[in-house]
């Protein structure tokens, strides 16, 4: 297992978007709908809880397109034995095993979902800023209910899409 | 419907269960709001400022670690033993204060760096192995758990990958999974309250709050979504009838749909029928109009069945036909009259209806459908920890009956009564006591010991109500063969005795042993009594009687005599009762005269 790159989905897809993102996003939702009264969480949300999308989407694109790099097989070859290969045959033994696996592995196409659903999330979030615009008080942003629904949808999907990755080196 | 607590519920999780010094813990604050719950931890993370509209459970958060609170420089380390001893805190067989626990997987364990306090305060930077399947903290917690609050149902609470985890935590013992983020928890975990949850009859008619009750109403809640036609089992006076109505209360359908009851007791076979199946006027004499039956009547719902093991067995004939064919005929009715009928049927029995089976007074076809769920209501002696509510409730009611009553309290050497004995009658024993020391006494404030109308000497319970499922010998034997009797005998299991039992009791074993025989010796005796012209109660033929009993039909008079005498003398304690017994007290000298004459 590539501990690093595992440990970092973990930071980013457990630690931050379900613990942390998601819940404040269904916190939200219950304030919108009446069912919770909290003014300590309702004056953060919109002002310090829903931006935090932009301070990490940046880690989230960098998390999907350092998978490769880090999980693939083609780690092994800096690892022993693959390590001591003369060099000319590392010149081609890692781009035929990258290729391999990129064509016989579903992880290409996980990554790339992976990707969308990021793009997604991103596409999403500036779709509901615009759609809240300047309104601040919960009352004048109830009738936005659906619309933050939709964007938690987004975000649950992209961390359905991260839990799909493998969490070792799959050789095939 | 009466103000009863809210299920409260123990959350062990690092993240939620943390205290911070100088704020309140903010994820908690927001899993609270997304699954309404009410926060009642008490210490700095609770979230005062936060309320919940309609609470499905209040949540006591616990850290699982120590320190609880901790800050940059501090070292965070899993605490096994403080978990054990807070689950154990809420979890006292008298009522546990847990309906159910939820329960983290992953726990960070280490140094509480400025980075890792800067991401979540008070967290930990983690160590190797924390995040790995294999080394969930949480899953130590599980087995721990199993093994010393097996009745505790745990429900896994992450945002882990459920597929990494879920063979481990199924055999530990783990009950569910909730994923703490996705959409459709917090209605799963209102779900998994409902159907593990140990919690108290909402409505408050089934008074307690032992574990022995809330694990017989957490089974009857899990039948009760089955649909199953169930029989319950329990003593008299335990509260039967109010379970099966709790059943019907938290069927699929609501407690909308429709409760008849009928009480077998002292009905005539056609009495018994008409009420069941109803009748068509002129069906038999007394039928002048017709009569819907009662399970006409629980179409669509619930029809309870009191005391079933009374049913006579024509009616028995007639209610296989509805259990077969879903359809009910009235009581002189024609294929015009048949109905097709939903019921679910709730039986009740403080008899054992597998021996009534074996003998042949109640159909076991009719046993196997009325029984597809099964359940005991546990006597008052096996829920002591109940008899202070249910007193104290009985009280208020005997008050409210009296106008201008004084109020009253129960003093604590009453209360000591009251809990001394073991109530062979159960709560409707105890609901009889109480209403009488109130009635009896309307100018006094206090009840005490001699208020109470209770035996001197603690009553023991009566085997023939202990359920049929445990190996306890079951009386009388008027429901059984002999045949039973023989085998019940030959497989009471004395091996899991505790050892501290066993002391002393060899010479109660064969008094007991003595007047088992003695009983069945007088029974033989008594069943050859014949009517006689000198004697009204009838006369006793010994040597028939004996030879019946023995199998041998030429035994001899002084055979008899010798068999009567070594029954009868088998202890010398029993020889003394015998010989103070009239029938066997006769017989038994009779016995002796004639073997000191051979």
């Amino acid at each position: 297992m590539n501990a690093s790159w595992q440990r970092k989905r973990i930071r980013f897809n457990h630690d931050w978007l379900k613990n942390e993102y998601l819940l404040a996003l269904g916190c939200w939702q219950r304030m919108l709908e009446d069912s919770v009264r909290d003014p300590q969480s309702e004056g953060r949300f919109l002002t310090s809880v829903l931006p935090t999308w932009t301070k990490r989407r940046e880690e989230a694109y960098a998390l999907v397109l350092s998978f490769e790099a880090e999980m693939s097989p083609a780690v092994l070859m800096n690892r022993l034995p693959l390590k001591d290969v003369q060099p000319e045959t590392r010149a081609w033994l890692e781009p035929l095993i990258r290729d391999l696996w990129r064509s016989r592995s579903v992880v290409s196409h996980h990554l790339q979902e992976t990707v969308a659903a990021i793009t997604a999330v991103d596409d999403g979030y500036d779709q509901l800023r615009a759609a809240i615009g300047d309104r601040t008080s919960i009352e004048e942003l109830r009738s936005l209910y659906d619309e933050f629904a939709r964007f938690e949808g987004l975000c649950q999907e992209l961390s359905r899409r991260l839990g799909l990755l493998p969490a070792r080196i799959i050789v095939t | 419907m009466r103000n009863v607590p809210l299920p409260r519920i123990l959350i062990i999780d690092d993240l939620f269960g943390r205290t911070l010094r100088c704020s309140r813990n903010e994820q908690r604050a927001n899993l609270c709001s997304r699954f309404l719950l009410r926060d009642c931890t008490g210490d700095a993370g609770t979230t005062p400022s936060q309320q919940i509209e309609a609470p499905i459970a209040e949540a006591v958060f616990h850290r699982g670690q120590q320190p609880a609170c901790a800050s940059v420089g501090d070292t965070v380390e899993n605490d096994l033993p403080g978990v054990l001893n807070f689950v154990r805190e809420g979890f006292r067989p008298g009522g546990p204060c847990w309906s159910l626990a939820l329960l983290d997987l992953c726990f960070y364990t280490g140094d509480v760096t400025k980075e890792s306090d800067g991401e979540n305060e008070g967290m930990p930077a983690g160590r190797g192995g924390d995040d790995e399947p294999q080394g969930y903290f949480g899953l130590q917690i599980l087995k721990v758990l199993q093994r010393e609050v097996p009745d505790l149902p745990v429900i896994i609470l992450s945002s882990q990958p459920r597929e990494d985890v879920s063979r481990a935590f199924s055999r530990l013992g783990g009950l569910g999974f909730l994923d703490r983020a996705a959409r459709e928890s917090p209605a799963q975990l209102k779900d998994y309250i409902f159907r593990y949850g140990l919690l108290p009859d909402q409505e408050g008619r089934l008074i307690g709050r032992s574990l022995a009750l809330l694990l017989a109403l957490r089974r009857a809640r899990l039948a009760s979504r089955s649909g199953k036609n169930i029989l319950i089992f329990g003593e008299r006076g335990s509260g039967k009838e109010l379970l099966a109505e709790y059943v019907n209360r938290h069927s699929a359908g609501g407690p909308r749909c429709p409760f008849v009851k009928v009480d077998a007791g002292g009905l005539s076979a056609e009495l018994y029928s008409s009420a069941l199946f109803g009748h068509r006027k002129g069906a038999f004499t007394d039928a002048r109009a017709n009569k819907v039956g009662a399970i006409v009547e629980a179409d669509g719902g619930d029809l309870f069945l009191d005391e079933i093991g009374n049913m006579p067995g024509a009616v028995q004939l007639g209610l296989l036909r509805v259990l077969q064919e879903r359809e009910v005929m009235p009581l002189g009715g024609t294929s015009a009259d048949l109905r097709k009928v939903n019921v679910r049927f709730l039986s009740a029995t403080n008899g054992d209806l597998d021996a009534a089976a074996r003998s042949g007074t109640f159909r076991s076809d009719i046993l196997d459908r009325l029984r597809q769920e099964m359940f005991c209501l546990p006597p008052l002696r096996d829920r002591k920890e109940d008899i202070v509510l249910l007193a104290e409730h009985y009280v208020r009611r005997a008050l409210s009956h009296i106008p201008g009553a004084l109020g009253r309290d129960i003093e604590p050497e009453a209360l000591a009564r009251l809990l001394d004995y073991d109530w062979p009658g159960n709560v409707r024993e105890l609901e009889n006591c109480i209403v009488s020391a109130v009635a009896h006494h309307p100018d006094v404030e206090h009840l005490q010991p001699n208020h109470l109308e209770i035996p001197s000497h603690p009553a023991k319970s009566t085997k023939h109500e202990v359920p049929p499922q445990t190996t306890q010998v079951t009386f009388p034997v008027g429901d059984m063969s002999l045949d039973d009797v023989v085998t019940m005998l030959d497989n009471v299991d004395f091996s899991r005795i505790p050892r501290e039992q066993w002391a002393g009791r060899i010479e109660e074993l064969e008094t007991a042993w003595a007047r088992f025989m003695a009983r069945y010796l007088k029974a033989g005796l008594e069943a050859s009594r014949r009517p006689a012209v000198k004697n009204p109660t009838g006369e006793l033929f010994l040597l028939p009687a004996l030879q019946l009993l023995t199998g041998n039909a030429t035994l001899k008079a002084w055979q008899a005599y010798d068999k009567i005498k070594a029954i009868c003398q088998l202890t010398p304690q029993a020889e003394v009762e015998n010989t103070q017994d009239p029938v066997l007290g006769d017989i038994l000298a009779r016995a002796k005269r004639s073997r000191r004459g051979r």
